[in-house]
């Protein structure tokens, strides 16, 4: 209760007091209204006094009322005069709802739909998982990599459900002292949170980071998998490497049992071939054109025509996720339209601290961040201001811009895997009781840490190489 | 988190204390409660369902004085409430025919006989428990570290 | 007539006619054949039955072109035709051996040998013949002339002779079909004479002849057809007593005897029958010599087969007698057991709840006991309060479920977790002033603290279980035993109380929706035999239960009263059941009787077993009741037995 209070209090008295006393210069009203609800969000996230997808909407719904030209007449007297700021377009708020990034969401969800009706992902992971035999490390390291895998196109949730389910029956042979049985139940929730990294679609902060990625900043598909992937395979060795250190399991030999067989039915074999040709189209933007947006409604396309996901499938849609994403799509273009972040960053002296102090602040505050609320809702506050900083700060320039920055950024929000809240698949290997609150700290603290000092190398490189 | 109730129903004090304490790693997610008669049972279920709580699972003995234990499982089953409440009968003394009845109108969903070993009780409970977890509640991760976890990670694999 | 064939085999013609010539005499009344093989003497007489004729004699050589006549006398004799005929070997070497065994196998009748003497030839023929014809032809003495005339006239006379005394008393040579057969034959013959007696009848269906209890003048023979004999029970239906086909009696004592008629006797079918009056039956005695010894002989038949039947019957009669007797008894056993089976599974049932909460008690104390005694104590401060909590929960009864969930509901927001309350309440720690003082200065360590305390709580609460339901098991088998002494065949002084409550207990499983009302007064102990009372305590309230359909009010009485025969105790059982309708009060202590469904053993063989004790014991069994109210059984037992 006292929660919702003081989200909704805080936000309010904002929205009441005089513009003037608000020590950003030039600051309209529209632009102080935009500044409320940004607080709202903010309060809401953190605070979670409702769920965080429910937070989105109702910033959509917000921004429709007070900042819209299409809000209520009182709102908008006054509209033209100095310091009232400009009325943002409707239709590009409920935009946000169907915006191409949300489509390429869609997309993937209908991948991963597919795949798990037709149990591609079951049977995939039995075939893969094959290769690396009994040895529990080689089986670990066979895990992390296909839960890797599947976590770039399906939801980290969604695979890291799958392998515990796979994984769960063999632990409970594990002694129950055995180290080993940490290792497992922790490298499953950090591969998919490692994997999310891979592809634009891998995790929603990807997505969100890609709408700001636009223009002169643009990122491809293709070029996000160019260094998501190879970024991912290093990490996950050295999560892998880290987790037997750790833990070391007694067990000299394991099995794991996966049943059933590849179906083969005609609409089998169309979720098979659609699945490899979208990565593929996904792939090879460059040689057909069609952008990642476009291929993105090829599964769906397919899938519908084909009776492969029926009216019943659509029920199963994760629409909380897409409307998260939304939520924060709304909310940058607020910040951005209405001009609040660019006078929200004019009115700290950023450029008095050195671009490199910048990048670790930032990075270390998304990592921290997203370590307590949700990684999207992070990337969601925090992206849109990053796309400004970038953009507003010269001294950037030379170190990538704001490309950069926002690359960084929402690779830091996956990494954020210290607590048991910080990701879903974290809450999950945590809730099968194998797991108790110290050793994650310990190794998701670990991981965090190192990933936050590969993703300065990575951004070094991508720096050198050119791309940024 | 608990916010559903199982309740075990026995007329001698000593089952039901049995009962409990075999079940009694439940209670950090669920209510744990015991009635001594099927008017107790009826009573304790009316004020939880006000205070928004549900009748998850029901064990309950079928030869008590006064109500029966089948008739109460079908007065659960034709109340809207709790038709979806797990029902398991815990008992060494239910006829045939009642059997059959509690199967037919009483949606019977298990029969464990006295006397039973608390492993295959909390077995069923367990069991029990996930189905009517699957098809009432949405948030299955809560429910990952006391119930079947594979049945509920692959639900939560399947709905994405 | 029929003729009678002389047959000579030998290989040479010469034979036949010369043995044709030597007995030439016969000719006249015997015909010869001949044969020079013994496969033509076969096919010559494989016809003789066809055409009326009979071999008498065989004349054969012993050897044969196709064998020995020997092995021919043997089929012969084995052929029922030609069994008796008489065989003569002629043979020129006679061999010893073969000789023996054709007297052995085929009653070789002589032997002569080649070359024979006419005349002595002639005169052995004659005299086999003359055997033969003695012995198969009935009008033999025709055959005077040619063959032996003294041995025939000799057996003529004696066969006169001999059928005038076998007549009367020896007709063992014939059945009793072909004297009936032979009488009716003689009254056909004697009235056939003198139509004018018009005794010749033909019957339909259902004719009657005599009629039972009524004088009867007249005597049937029925030629043919079937008469029915029926008698009249004493109930007053009749009943079928005997069927009799030809040749039966009718009214045949009740002529001769001057008695009134004891069966009611008609046709079955169409019947031919010769109906005599006395005047009648006496002439044709006069006038047939040969009649009344087989009318006799009939009538002894009948009266024979009458009598045996009336044995016959009466040892069914015996048979069904124990036959029954044996199914009731088996009747009344299977009522045992099925009550017995009944108990025993209330009792199984009963002993289930407390075995069950053992069992789960000493499990949970075999995990917890070590643990307890070994492991160094989280919270050592609390020690004394865990003791206490133990020594709380082993002998105090434990808090009802409703006062729990009460007291839980009182602090369950001051804790937080509706699981930790409860386990406060249980432990009584949720009382202000202990809470107080022990927990709520743990803060943060409260749940550690709970937890530390529990296994102390359950552990004296299991204890406490496994006493009070060990307790429980051992009143059952202390019930158990004492009511088992079922088959204790000896007089005894006992407390009848004692016996009730045992049979009440076993009885419990099923009594749990009765209020049991006992108003048992100050008695004296009772003689009798233990085993057989308390059965009729179990039928008594076994009845009780039944008719209240599980559920109701059942007062068992018992009070000391002074009668006639001295002292007696009254037992007294009242449901408050439907009750038993005043016409059916005296026909519920019917062996027959229930009041149940098929397959349920009740009311009526229990309370007539119920009712042979009691009057074993000299004692009386009443019901009252009035419908729709009660019914009330009284057990009267006398305080001392004369039991002989």
């Amino acid at each position: 209760m006292k929660k919702v209070v003081i989200a909704i209090l805080l936000p309010l008295a904002l929205l009441l007091i005089p513009t003037a006393w608000i020590p950003i210069e030039g600051l309209t009203l529209i632009e102080h209204r935009m500044l409320a609800i940004f607080l709202l969000a903010i309060l809401f996230w953190v605070l979670e006094p409702i769920p965080i997808f429910a937070t989105s909407v109702l910033v959509v719904g917000l921004e429709l009322l007070l900042i819209s030209n299409k809000g209520p007449v009182f709102l908008r007297t006054g509209f033209g005069t100095e310091g009232f700021g400009t009325l943002m377009d409707y239709s590009a708020i409920l935009g946000t709802f169907a915006s191409p990034i949300i489509m390429l969401f869609l997309g993937g969800f209908f991948l991963a739909m597919a795949a798990t009706k037709y149990r591609l992902d079951t049977n995939l992971a039995r075939v893969c998982l094959r290769p690396f035999g009994e040895n529990p490390r080689m089986v670990m390291l066979g895990l992390m990599l296909i839960t890797a895998f599947f976590s770039m196109f399906m939801s980290n949730t969604a695979t890291t459900a799958l392998m515990l389910a796979i994984l769960a029956p063999v632990l409970k042979l594990f002694k129950k002292d055995d180290p080993g049985r940490l290792a497992f139940i922790l490298c499953i929730p950090f591969a998919a949170n490692i994997g999310g990294i891979g592809t634009p679609i891998g995790t929603p902060p990807n997505a969100v980071a890609m709408k700001y990625l636009a223009g002169e900043n643009a990122v491809t598909f293709s070029q996000w998998m160019a260094f998501g992937i190879p970024f991912a395979v290093v990490m996950l060795a050295l999560a892998w490497w880290l987790l037997l250190k750790f833990n070391p399991p007694k067990e000299t030999r394991m099995q794991l049992v996966i049943k059933g067989k590849f179906d083969l039915s005609w609409r089998a074999i169309v979720v098979y071939v659609t699945f490899a040709g979208t990565i593929l189209l996904w792939l090879t933007g460059a040689l057909h054109g069609m952008n990642s947006y476009v291929v993105a409604m090829f599964p769906v396309v397919i899938f519908v025509v084909t009776s492969i996901v029926g009216k019943n499938d659509l029920k199963k849609i994760s629409w909380d996720v897409l409307w998260l994403i939304t939520g924060g799509i709304a909310l940058g273009m607020g910040l951005e339209q209405t001009g609040l972040s660019k006078s929200m960053i004019d009115s700290v002296p950023f450029s008095a601290f050195p671009p490199l102090v910048i990048v670790l602040m930032v990075t270390i505050v998304a990592i921290t961040m997203s370590t307590f609320i949700s990684n999207t809702a992070t990337a969601n506050l925090l992206l849109p201001i990053m796309a400004a900083l970038g953009a507003n700060l010269a001294a950037l320039e030379s170190w990538g811009g704001a490309k950069m920055l926002i690359i960084a950024v929402a690779l830091s929000c996956s990494f954020a895997m210290a607590l048991p809240v910080s990701t879903p698949p974290n809450a999950m290997a945590y809730a099968t009781g194998l797991l108790d609150t110290k050793s994650l700290i310990r190794a998701g603290i670990s991981v965090s840490i190192l990933g936050l000092i590969f993703i300065y190398g990575l951004m070094f490189l991508l720096n050198q190489t050119g791309f940024v | 988190m608990e916010d559903y109730i199982v309740l075990c129903i026995d007329d001698e004090r000593e089952i039901l204390d049995a009962v409990l304490q075999d079940i009694d790693s439940l209670s950090s997610h669920f209510i744990l409660e015991a009635a001594e008669s099927v008017a107790e049972a009826r009573e304790l279920v009316e004020e939880y369902s006000l205070a928004g709580k549900k009748l998850a699972l029901v064990l309950c003995d079928h030869l008590m004085p006064e109500e029966k234990g089948v008739d109460y499982l079908v007065e659960l089953n034709q109340n809207d409430e709790t038709r979806n409440t797990r029902k398991v009968l815990l008992t060494g003394q239910a006829g045939l025919e009642q059997t059959v009845d509690a199967v037919n109108r009483g949606g019977l969903d298990y029969y464990i006989a006295k006397p039973w070993d608390s492993e295959s009780l909390m077995q069923v409970v367990i069991d029990q428990l996930t189905t009517y977890i699957l098809r009432n509640e949405e948030n299955l991760m809560d429910y990952i570290s006391v119930l079947d976890q594979e049945r509920l990670l692959n639900a939560i694999h399947e709905s994405g | 007539m029929k003729k009678y064939v002389i047959l000579c085999i030998d290989a040479n013609p010469g034979v036949h006619r010369e043995l044709q010539r030597d007995l030439h005499r016969l000719k006249a009344f015997f015909e010869f054949e001949s044969a020079t093989s013994i496969a033509q003497a076969r096919t010559i007489c494989s016809g003789f039955p066809g055409e009326d004729r009979e071999l008498c004699l065989v004349l054969s050589d012993s050897l044969l072109p196709d064998g020995l006549a020997v092995d021919y006398f043997v089929e012969l004799t084995e052929c029922e035709s030609t069994h008796d005929a008489r065989k003569m070997l002629l043979t020129a070497n006679t061999n010893a051996e073969e000789l023996i065994s054709a007297v052995n196998e085929s009653r070789l009748d002589f032997v002569m040998a080649k070359p024979w003497n006419s005349e002595e030839l002639l005169a052995t023929a004659v005299d086999q013949i003359t055997t033969y014809i003695i012995s198969h032809e009935p009008s033999f003495i025709q055959f005077c002339s040619v063959l032996d005339a003294s041995r025939i006239t000799k057996a003529y006379v004696d066969k006169r002779i001999s059928s005038y005394t076998s007549s009367v008393l020896d007709f063992s040579a014939e059945s009793g079909q072909q004297i009936r057969e032979k009488l009716i034959q003689k009254l056909y013959d004697h009235f056939e004479t003198v139509p004018e007696e018009d005794v010749f009848r033909h019957y339909s269906q259902n004719h009657t002849m005599t009629v039972e209890g009524q004088t009867n003048d007249f005597l049937w023979f029925v030629a043919h057809g079937e008469v029915i004999h029926e008698k009249r029970t004493p109930q007053g239906t009749n009943r079928i007593v005997m069927r009799e086909g030809d040749g039966a009696l009718v009214g045949m004592m009740s002529l001769i005897g001057q008695d009134k008629s004891y069966f009611t006797s008609y046709t079955a079918g169409k019947a031919g029958v010769i109906k005599l009056n006395k005047q009648q039956l006496n002439r044709v005695i006069e006038r047939d010599s040969e009649f009344l010894p087989l009318f006799t002989n009939v009538l002894m038949r009948n009266l024979n087969k009458r009598l045996k039947q009336s044995y016959e019957t009466e040892l069914k009669l015996a048979d069904t007698l124990e036959y029954l007797e044996a199914a009731q008894s088996k009747l009344v056993e299977s009522e045992k057991m099925a009550m017995l089976g009944q108990l025993v599974a209330g009792v199984a049932h009963e002993l289930n709840n407390p075995v069950s909460a053992i069992l789960r008690g000493t499990e949970y104390l075999k995990n917890q006991v070590p643990g307890l005694i070994f492991e160094q104590p989280k919270h050592a401060n609390l020690k004394p309060l865990a003791s206490q909590i133990l020594d709380a929960a082993t002998h105090l009864p434990p808090l009802s479920t409703s006062e729990i969930r009460k007291r839980v509901r009182q602090i369950s927001d001051v804790v937080g977790s509706h699981g930790l309350a409860r386990k406060i309440v249980e432990l009584q720690l949720d009382e202000p002033r202990l809470f107080k003082r022990y927990l709520a200065p743990l803060g943060e360590n409260l749940k550690s603290a709970v937890d530390y305390l529990e296994p102390f709580f359950h552990t004296g609460t299991f204890l406490r279980n496994t006493e009070v339901c060990s307790e429980r098991i051992s009143g059952l088998v202390k019930s158990l035993k004492n009511y088992s002494r079922q088959d204790q065949q000896e007089l005894l002084r006992v407390d009848l109380h004692e016996g009730l409550e045992d049979t009440l207990m076993i009885f419990s499983n099923r009594l749990k929706d009765y209020e049991v009302i006992r108003n048992y007064g100050e008695l004296p102990k009772v003689e009798c035999y233990p085993g057989e009372v308390n059965q009729i305590w179990t039928n008594m309230i076994s009845n009780a239960i039944d008719a209240t359909d599980g559920k109701g009010r059942i007062i068992i009485s018992t009070k000391l009263m002074e009668s006639a025969v001295g002292e007696v105790v009254e037992v007294t059982f009242e449901d408050n059941g439907p009750g038993i309708p005043k016409a059916l009060q005296q026909k519920i202590f019917e062996l027959n009787f229930t009041t149940k469904r098929e397959g349920h053993f009740g009311l009526g063989i229990g309370l007539a077993v119920c009712q042979q004790i009691v009057n074993r014991h000299h004692g009386r069994l009443s019901v009252k009741s009035e419908t729709g109210k009660f019914t009330r059984f009284i057990v009267e037992l006398p305080v001392e037995t004369i039991i002989e």
